[in-house]
């Protein structure tokens, strides 16, 4: 049986880019074979791991007869590179989504068309225990849902904060992204009302969302320095239902089920990285799984039009 | 003025309902405190808890117990929509006057508690008993002390069991009561508006009404904005089910320097940093250290000297008065201004 072939485009967030690297490697029925980078220095890398290196994609895609590629560039890279691999008919497997709801419209209807994979590498999304809180709410564990709380803190600050309006809107917006994504699918329901407040310097954020289905989710994010504090990251996440609740604590290990039906209380401990899920996930669609797909364009558009929607006022 | 050796405080507590086998129960061990008289309206139950807890009298009708020149402070345990009036006489009456939170039912009520507060010239103090909670009060000490810098955010949650399938039912109430927004959401919002040190100027309500047959939501994210900056997010839940699961407080403190986390109930280590889960104890009901000793302990001792408790009666109305905004925001689905017109 022929083998998975995979480029890689790009190493703009490296270290999730030599991670999907890795994972790909780890799985026998796929070859990596190729490193495109605008940089130099990173050919060391593509040497180092046998890749071939192109500086260009467009040579990359037209020589290696690709399946898939794994994209990580910048956002002003982005959709130019997308187009190509498509036109290639080369399935994607993509770091960020493009935040130009116009540009992932423009994504999703050519997908579409050409039946192309294009998978968002969310790692929050895939994390194990959002997956298997998804799994539990499905399986009615905790009775019907009502509502999600998301706390979500960064402990640093990005880049820019404060000069640039738009760049801090950009990075609100994609980490608010897979949270809403994780309460819609939570939720087995769309958003038909969302409503925003914000720290003046925009620094933390709530967002309050009413489902179509009378659900709800608050979702609170912030970001601030605090080289005390023993993460970099962290996300919370209560699923409370009519018979049980749900504690996820994506970045300790933890998950609480608390349930009526079984009278008792379940901690799980997970021990997969999101990238190896996500891969995972992505080869298994390559193999002619589509139908399984577990998070797709339409659903980051779905998100996008909510935080337009929510932040409308704000950004003005 | 009792004129023993030790100073003491001649109480009488009016309302036996549930939260007075709590309050009681600290009463007989504050030594400065001499239980004179309960009152209920059934007399059996007023009997019973004047021999139970060692009361000397007892009443069925609070006005009587009001004209007992014996005693100087009240403790009123009334049902909410009750308060405002027997406040008001108590403080009539030249009782000291603590009394369970809300203050009152409507804002007007409060406004007319206010006033007679300001007239009087014995103590008043509402019961947001948060205050007095050793982990919360430690929090305050630390926003105070500026480990954190300027408060930026604080999420808190306030969840509970579905309880009022049984004597709570008045909870459940819109007229009565206000729900649990009001009842216990109170609570939180007293506290975030302590911490924060400032007003709140908008209110805005994600809510649910879960159980069948309730007026009010029983399941709220209140966003509250405050003047000058600030976010305050506060979760109110009575709809937990599970037996297991326990009576939950968490309190997040996000500030310009720094971060406060207190998870005051249950599995504080776990869910700081434990890696291998946590483990509830089995048919255990873990209840938190609460605060209603250290409370009426307070009260008693601004009483004898002659002291301004922490929690001023204007406090209180603008606790109410989140709270009212906070139902109102619930109602219509929008945010709230405050100051809220009386309601």
């Amino acid at each position: 049986m022929e083998k998975i072939k995979v480029g890689l485009i790009g190493l703009y967030n490296k270290e999730k880019q030599m991670k999907i690297f890795k994972s790909f490697s780890d799985d026998p029925r796929v070859e990596v074979t190729s490193l495109s980078s605008l940089k130099e220095e990173d050919k060391e890398i593509a040497s180092k791991f046998k890749l071939k290196y192109y500086s260009d994609f467009s040579q990359m895609l037209q020589k290696e007869k690709l399946d898939a590629v794994s994209i990580s560039l910048p956002s002003n890279e982005l959709i130019r590179a997308v187009i190509s691999c498509i036109n290639s008919n080369v399935n994607i497997l993509f770091d960020e989504i493009p935040i130009n709801i116009e540009e992932a419209k423009e994504i999703a209807e050519i997908i579409k068309r050409k039946k192309i994979i294009f998978l968002p590498a969310s790692n929050l999304f895939f994390n194990q225990s959002i997956q298997y809180m998804i799994q539990q709410v499905f399986d009615n564990a905790l009775g019907l849902p009502i509502s999600l709380f998301a706390r979500s803190f960064y402990r640093s600050k990005p880049l820019n904060w404060n000069k640039n309006k738009e760049k801090i809107f950009e990075w609100l917006f994609i980490s608010l992204t897979p949270l809403i994504n994780i309460s819609r699918k939570t939720m087995s329901s769309e958003i038909n009302k969302a409503e925003a407040f914000i720290t003046s310097e925009y620094t933390y954020s709530v967002l309050n969302l009413n489902f179509l289905n009378n659900t709800m989710a608050c979702i609170t994010i912030g970001w601030n320095e605090c080289p005390t504090y023993p993460l970099a990251q962290e996300t919370l996440l209560d699923v409370i239902g009519t018979d049980g609740v749900i504690l996820i604590d994506t970045s300790r290990a933890s998950i609480r089920v608390y349930s009526e039906k079984n009278k008792e209380m379940k901690s799980i401990i997970w021990d997969i990285e999101e990238i190896q899920i996500i891969v995972k996930h992505f080869i298994e669609l390559l193999e002619g799984h589509e139908e399984k797909q577990l998070l797709t364009i339409e659903d980051e558009i779905a998100s996008l039009k909510v935080l337009e929607e929510a932040y409308k006022n704000i950004l003005k | 003025m009792n004129n023993d050796k030790v100073k003491k405080v001649n109480v009488g507590v009016i309302g036996l309902g549930w939260i007075s086998n709590v309050h009681l129960n600290v009463l007989k061990k504050i030594p400065e405190v001499e239980l004179i008289a309960v009152c209920a309206r059934t007399e059996e139950k007023a009997r019973r808890a004047a021999i139970e807890y060692g009361a000397k009298k007892y009443y069925t009708n609070y006005e009587k117990l009001l004209e007992d020149n014996e005693i100087d402070m009240v403790d009123i345990l009334l049902p909410t929509e009750l308060h405002a009036e027997a406040i008001i006489k108590a403080l009539e009456a030249g009782k000291n006057v603590i009394v369970e939170k809300p203050i009152a039912r409507t804002l007007e009520e409060a406004e007319e508690v206010v006033k007679a507060v300001r007239k009087a010239k014995t103590k008043f103090m509402v019961a947001h008993n948060y205050r007095f909670w050793p982990k919360f009060a430690k929090v305050k000490e630390a926003i105070d002390n500026g480990y954190v810098g300027k408060v930026k955010a604080i999420l808190t949650t306030h969840r509970g069991w579905f309880w009022w399938k049984g004597a709570w039912t008045r909870w459940t109430l819109k007229k009565e009561s206000g729900g649990p927004i009001v009842e216990v959401g109170i609570h939180p919002i007293d506290l975030l508006r302590w911490y924060f040190g400032k007003e709140v100027t908008q209110v805005y309500s994600l809510a649910r009404k879960v159980h069948f047959g309730i007026e009010v939501p029983d399941l709220v994210y209140i966003t509250l904005n405050f003047e000058n900056d600030g976010l305050g997010i506060i979760e109110v839940s009575r709809t937990i089910i599970p037996r297991n699961y326990p009576f939950y407080h968490m309190i997040h403190v996000e500030g310009s320097e720094g971060v406060i986390e207190s998870y005051d109930s249950y599995d504080y280590e776990g869910l700081i940093y434990n890696e291998s889960g946590i483990k509830v104890r089995e048919g255990e009901l873990i209840i938190p250290r609460h605060g209603f000793e250290q409370e009426l302990k307070h009260f008693i001792k601004c009483i004898l000297e002659n002291k301004e408790p922490l929690v001023s009666a204007e406090d209180a109305k603008k606790a109410l008065e989140i709270s009212l905004a906070a139902v109102h925001s619930a109602e219509i689905g929008k945010p709230v201004e405050l100051p809220l017109e009386k309601r």
